[in-house]
């Protein structure tokens, strides 16, 4: 099933289910708890981000061929970092370049992201996708300059900065994606084909992350995983392609559907 | 799907009357295997995709795979006996025509029914998966002039491939001007930092795409008439917005040729159609500097369309394989086959071509056929093209490449077997000669050579819009307009070229998914690419395979 957030007329967020027709029906209840879906036709003003999350955990070099091309290795233990909930953004939204800030190096990386729908502490793989609400799209967007070079060496500074963690444009439940691995990806940018990847090559699998992540740690409802990014960023191009006013960003991800952003110095 | 859990499934039966079964893994000589109720002792080591019998035989015996005849054996053959070219002949049962109107029990396609792809929507009512603009050169001798007008226009659109070579041999010309011979041998490939494309000027086009051929000229009136067919196919395709035409002036395949064969598809055509005729033009350069002027107004124009929801039916698909193995016919050709089923109840078409390698199972698809002319024309195709194919002193059985018959695809019948299940198990609706162009909702049935690119280049030219290819070996193959997935039959394949593989059908040899579930699967697929949102492997490769089929013997 395909769940959307949404914004309708009368300025209230609801969710709704997708239609094989491509209607969306209303949906009562939480979405992490009791809910139903009614035979209410929903009133969408604006499509928003699928969830608002509790927390944002991201995991950098989980793909090999991306981990080469910007000169790191996957290492014994996964990369983990965080964004802010403040970076959050709705699908169809812009990216803000940071322009307090400044960033001469803005750059885009497609990412398949999971949201944890029950708490969950010290899972082992065999059950982790038990705690899976569903699936979307992410932009885990980066500025080079602030995460590489004035970060203090941390990445947190550079990919938190407003509008940098674009997700959906909806979730899509497990029962429609039993296996999270073999998901094609594809990011654009202009229409041009930029990172074109397969969930399969993921050093380190779904399972896998949310077993590592979970460890002593509980990952709250809502909590979003944002899995890394395959080959082909914006760095990693001669010479290096940085984002800017105008420029479109779509993410696709199969059976999901695609997430696209235009960046606007605002 | 068989007797065995899925975890252990080391063989299969394909049809109850079969008297031979396909090992899923490498079986050893000596080894006992259990299916269905009945024990089989191997009397030599059995690899993967390869086959033993199930019965002794004598020489001559009937060798029977999904359940048609696949060959004879030239010698006799024991319980457990392993099948190879060198006991088996091709051999196919005759056929005759149909005497009742097919039935099916079509799959559900609830699901589906309201279901929408993005696409082009065209004046003729047609939607385009694409939005291209071509360029073709009606003969050969105006290639240079197409080679002039592509490096001209991609590079500056921001169509062109990035040149990720260029650099290795940068490299290498910089050690050689140093006098570094010895370290010439060393210089590798390195796909890190690849040089950047440029950005695209025009958002809405795909691109503009060359059909470079070798044809036009110096052959008969067929050959000319058949080539301006295929090339009024690729303008009236709904994934094409415009054209520009170089003409030499004198040549067989003249401009009213091609204009006729348009007419003949579109008798309301009103796409912008761009002819140049160099015979008659100032100098070649005029002719070059007038076509860039109004291909790139043209350009400007088609730009303007957008993607609007369209409905499945105006999905087209053509169904391929190539570079097959002894899995094809197991995963991903059925797999494809239920994808053109779903998309026959949806009112779309699929098209099933290869003649040569439809041999063996005529009978079948007879008897699928909705009316007794749709049988006859395809048993006169048929038979027309095994008899200039036999005049020539070939033969459909000579089809199989060395790399299938490694691959246990042993006859021509064997994989004839195999590549029909692409077609599903729907009525046949229509039969196309070649260069027809379909119009018929359903499965047809198009006479085409099996050769990969021949085949897929008239697929496209009778209306594809998408092509599913499936393939064991792997082939990097596309085409110029049309989005061509790749599925592999087997997960090896797929892991070790994701490059060229778009989808890995793997999962139903081993046993973890379905048929159904992974045409639906598929289905899936095709919607995203056919919206534009995902694109293929040979798409970003800029694999452009275009070959006319000549019509001379081509298996």
């Amino acid at each position: 099933m395909k769940l959307i957030r949404y914004l309708d007329h009368s300025g209230k967020i609801q969710y709704a289910a997708e239609q094989p027709g491509g209607a969306h029906l209303r949906i009562e209840g939480d979405l992490f708890a009791k809910n139903r879906v009614t035979q209410d036709l929903a009133s969408i003003a604006k499509i928003l981000a699928p969830v608002v999350p509790a927390m944002i955990w991201c995991i950098g070099q989980n793909y090999r061929r991306h981990a080469d091309e910007v000169g790191m290795t996957s290492g014994d233990y996964p990369v983990v970092f965080a964004k802010g909930p403040n970076a959050l953004q709705d699908p169809g939204a812009p990216i803000a370049t940071p322009t307090r800030a400044g960033t001469e190096e803005l750059d885009y990386e497609g990412e398949l992201v999971v949201i944890i729908g029950k708490a969950c502490k010290d899972v082992g793989r065999e059950h982790a996708l038990e705690y899976v609400a569903g699936y979307t799209c992410g932009n885990d967007v980066s500025a080079r300059d602030w995460q590489l070079k004035k970060g203090g060496s941390q990445w947190c500074r550079g990919k938190s900065f407003d509008t940098f963690a674009p997700i959906g444009p909806c979730l899509v439940t497990p029962d429609s994606i039993a296996d999270p691995n073999g998901l094609a990806i594809q990011t654009t940018v202009n229409g041009r084909v930029m990172q074109d990847g397969n969930t399969r090559d993921m050093v380190r699998d779904v399972p896998a992350l949310i077993e590592f992540l979970s460890q002593s740690t509980t990952l709250l409802p809502g909590t979003a995983i944002f899995t890394g990014t395959p080959h082909g960023v914006g760095m990693a191009q001669n010479p290096p392609l940085w984002l800017k006013d105008g420029d479109e960003v779509s993410i696709t991800i199969e059976k999901i559907g695609t997430l696209t952003n235009t960046v606007r110095k605002l | 799907m068989s007797e065995n859990g899925a975890s252990q499934r080391r063989v299969l039966r394909l049809d109850p009357r079969d008297n031979a079964l396909v090992a899923l893994t490498d079986l050893r000589k000596g080894e006992t295997v259990s299916f269905a109720g009945s024990e089989y002792v191997l009397l030599s080591d059995v690899p993967a995709k390869h086959k033993f019998v199930t019965e002794a035989l004598a020489a001559g015996g009937e060798v029977i795979m999904y359940g048609v005849l696949v060959g004879r054996t030239a010698e006799p053959l024991q319980r457990g006996g392993l099948l190879s070219t060198r006991n088996l002949r091709h051999a196919a049962a005759t056929f005759h025509n149909r005497d009742a109107a097919p039935r099916w029990s079509p799959p559900d396609v609830s699901r589906w029914r309201e279901k929408t792809f993005l696409g082009y929507e065209r004046a003729d009512g047609q939607v385009g998966t694409r939005n291209y603009w071509v360029v073709l050169p009606l003969v050969f001798c105006e290639n240079r002039n197409l080679a002039v007008l592509k490096q001209a226009f991609e590079e500056e659109l921001g169509f062109a491939a990035p040149q990720i070579y260029r650099r290795q041999v940068a490299e290498m010309v910089r050690l050689y001007r140093e006098g570094k011979s010895e370290d010439l041998r060393s210089v590798s490939f390195t796909e890190n930092k690849p040089p950047a494309a440029a950005a695209r000027v025009f958002r809405n086009i795909d691109g503009i795409k060359f059909l470079m051929h070798e044809g036009g000229c110096g052959g008969t009136h067929e050959d000319s008439a058949n080539l301006c067919g295929l090339l009024a196919g690729y303008i009236h395709h709904p994934n094409v917005a415009g054209a520009t035409v170089l003409s030499l002036g004198c040549q067989h395949a003249q401009v009213t040729i091609l204009q006729e064969a348009i007419k003949r598809r579109d008798a309301n055509f009103r796409k912008p159609l761009l002819v140049f005729e160099q015979q008659k033009s100032a100098s070649e350069a005029a002719m070059i500097s007038q076509a860039i002027r109004e291909t790139f107004l043209g350009l400007v124009e088609v730009d303007k369309a957008q993607r609007r929801a369209a409905h499945l039916s105006h999905l087209s698909v053509g169904l391929k394989c190539g570079g097959s193995d002894g899995f094809s016919g197991i995963s991903a050709n059925p797999a494809i086959g239920h994808v053109a089923d779903l998309l026959a109840v949806l009112g779309g078409r699929g098209i099933l071509s290869e003649f040569p390698e439809l041999c063996g199972v005529e009978q079948e698809l007879i008897n699928r056929c909705v009316s007794a002319s749709v049988s006859e024309r395809f048993m006169h195709l048929m038979s027309d093209y095994a008899a200039r194919a036999k005049a020539v002193r070939s033969g459909f059985e000579m089809n199989p490449s060395p790399g299938n018959i490694r691959d246990g695809l042993l006859t021509d019948a064997m994989k004839s077997a195999g590549a029909a299940k692409k077609g599903g198990t729907s009525p046949v609706t229509g039969v196309l000669d070649y260069p027809e162009y379909s119009s018929e909702p359903g499965l047809n049935l198009q006479c085409t050579p099996g050769n990969d690119v021949e085949c897929v280049t008239a697929q496209v030219g009778a209306g594809a819009n998408v092509v599913l290819f499936t393939t064991g070996l792997g082939t990097p193959t596309g085409n110029p307009i049309a989005p061509v997935i790749k599925l592999s039959t087997n997960s090896d394949l797929a892991r070790r070229m994701p490059d060229i593989i778009d989808i890995d059908t793997g999962g139903i040899i081993s046993g973890e998914i379905t048929i159904e579930q992974m045409g639906e699967s598929i289905l899936e697929r095709v919607i995203q690419v056919a919206s534009g949102e995902l694109h293929t492997k040979a798409e970003l490769l800029a694999q452009n395979d275009f070959i006319p089929w000549k019509r001379g013997v081509s298996l």
